[in-house]
């Protein structure tokens, strides 16, 4: 008899601010929520003791967009510090941040900006994602981010350059499903190959959002459902790499809460549902 | 080659300041041009900071925006990026200077209250993250067991602040609350505001005072003594009574009285070792 796999992944959704009565009140099946470290920075009030009543309930995975890993200066301190107070404070299940920059010499665009894949931005955000992980005491995961360029000085491909950062740092990977779609569309790389040069065994989250098309580019929008092409590159991911802990992203046009659950619940089906098929094949292969 | 500061540099120069041809050019060859323009690629990422920024402006101050409305505040925010790009890594850390520039922001200078509304929205935006207020009001000691004198220093309490202005904000705040009806009109000439801002709980709560009671309160803000917060008073109105506003505003958490003058009693205990046998 051929067992179901144990649920050892789920899919969570965004815990945002219009949505706090009601998950509190209602409690929503879902498996975690993330949420955006930095929107916790405060020394307290409504978010911070909303998030610590939901984390009585849930697993909080932390996402932070500020502290600029790939930045050609040094971290900035209070910064850091403040994330160590919140991950000290929640306890969170995942900590993550992104490839990328956000600022330098004291100016900040706030924006996941796109690094050259070179040697010395291997070694920048090497140093940086070890300083982080050495300062919280744990493994952080790294996203992929969407670009809208490329460096024409990159010497690696984005695969390349986050296989070399895991085997530097041991840190996890954040597989940002639509990222991926998003980069090979505007970029003109292959998905899947993308997928499969990736090392599997450090991808511990998938994220799934949806975009917008100018005709042009792709953007990565967070304001959508997450469209086909996402779930269909989704379950590639799930069979080339496997069965990994999902979050619908929505940061605009923010829905209902029960839309966002509905996505989530849709992402658990697909999720069992491909990992039970690729335990088939391997079992009658 | 540039290096990768240089890049970074040169990115932020060409975003930030609208593509200046210098910066263009140093990065220009360095960015992959292909059907879609280097310059068409940037401008995706400049457009995303400009309306990030823009957005995190018009959370932290809606009245400020249902004032003047929406074109007119975008174009007021992009001005202000110019000037005041920012600093923090944290997008919540954006626009403290806001009303320091509406102050100077032609296009709004017939608006001359504009940057006091900006204050106030600043200071109920920050207040709503403060560091909560943990102390159990039940059990402590009333205000009549402090040995408190006149040369003794109090402090206005950890989430309260006080704000003038010439004109009457409080009211045009209220006004411009969503869900606020009645809107009327407000008579600018009616006068000016001196507020007491509080969180209480996570609600925010603003409080007008009288002119002494604030002359009161703010002496205690400044870390002037009791003595001096009584003649600060008593100078804007000779009859204030300070032991009256003393004993209310310890009572509703805005006054507090520091560590080092809690009831003697229980200190002498302690020093005497009478608790710890």
């Amino acid at each position: 008899m051929i067992m179901a796999p144990a649920p050892a992944y789920s899919s969570g959704i965004g815990l945002r601010t219009p949505h706090f009565r009601a998950v509190l009140s209602t409690k929503p099946d879902v498996g975690f929520f993330e949420v955006h470290s930095e929107n916790f920075f405060g020394a307290g009030g409504q978010p911070l003791s909303v998030l610590e009543r939901v984390r009585r309930d849930y697993p909080i995975s932390l996402h932070g967009v500020g502290l600029s890993l790939g930045g050609a200066e040094p971290l900035n301190h209070a910064h850091l510090g403040k994330l160590k107070t919140l991950v000290d404070r929640i306890q969170p299940s995942l900590v993550s941040e992104h490839l990328c920059w956000v600022g330098i010499g004291g100016v900040f665009l706030n924006d996941l900006l796109p690094l050259p894949y070179t040697e010395e931005a291997l070694s920048v955000m090497a140093a940086h994602v070890m300083q982080v992980q050495d300062e919280l005491g744990r493994r952080i995961l790294i996203e992929n981010p969407s670009s809208y360029l490329t460096f024409a000085h990159s010497t690696m491909s984005e695969p390349e350059f986050l296989g070399a950062l895991v085997a530097m740092t041991d840190c996890g990977l954040l597989l940002d499903i639509n990222n991926v779609h998003v980069c090979a569309e505007n970029h003109g790389f292959d998905a899947p190959a993308y997928l499969a040069a990736v090392p599997a065994g450090a991808v511990a989250e998938y994220h799934l959002a949806g975009h917008t098309d100018t005709g042009d580019l792709l953007i990565d929008t967070h304001d959508h459902p997450v469209p086909e092409p996402v779930w269909a590159l989704y379950r590639t991911a799930i069979r080339i790499i496997g069965d990994r802990s999902t979050l619908i992203e929505r940061d605009s046009n923010i829905p209902p809460l029960a839309e966002l659950v509905a996505e989530a619940v849709q992402a658990d089906r697909l999720r069992l549902s491909v990992a039970k098929q690729e335990a088939c094949h391997a079992v009658f292969a | 080659m540039l290096s990768l500061r240089e890049v970074q540099h040169a990115f932020v120069g060409a975003v930030a300041d609208g593509f200046p041809p210098a910066e263009l050019d140093r990065l220009i060859g360095h960015v992959a041009d292909d059907a879609v323009g280097a310059q068409e690629r940037l401008g995706i990422y400049a457009n995303t900071v400009r309306v990030n920024h823009t957005n995190a402006l018009r959370a932290t101050y809606p009245v400020v925006e249902r004032l003047v409305g929406e074109d007119f505040f975008s174009y007021a925010a992009e001005t202000f990026a110019r000037s005041y790009p920012s600093r923090s890594g944290n997008l919540d850390d954006y626009g403290f200077e806001f009303a320091d520039f509406l102050e100077s922001f032609a296009p709004a200078a017939s608006l001359g209250y504009l940057p006091d509304v900006a204050r106030l929205e600043l200071l109920v935006d920050r207040l709503m993250v403060a560091e909560d207020d943990r102390r159990d009001r039940g059990v402590a000691a009333p205000l009549a067991a402090y040995d408190i004198r006149l040369d003794h220093r109090l402090n206005l309490a950890a989430g309260c602040r006080l704000l003038k202005s010439d004109f009457p904000i409080h009211r045009i705040w209220q006004v411009n609350q969503p869900g606020f009806e009645d809107a009327g009109t407000i008579d600018l000439a009616e006068g000016g505001a001196l507020l007491l801002v509080r969180r209480n709980g996570f609600a925010i709560e603003i409080v007008s005072l009288e002119p002494a009671e604030f002359a009161f309160l703010s002496a205690f803000a400044a870390a002037l003594t009791l003595g001096a917060a009584v003649v600060s008073a008593c100078a804007v109105e000779p009859r204030f009574d300070a032991a009256q506003s003393l004993y209310r505003r310890f009572g509703d958490g805005t006054v507090a009285v520091p560590l080092s003058l809690f009831p003697q009693i229980p200190w002498k205990w302690i020093a005497a070792g009478a608790l710890s046998e």
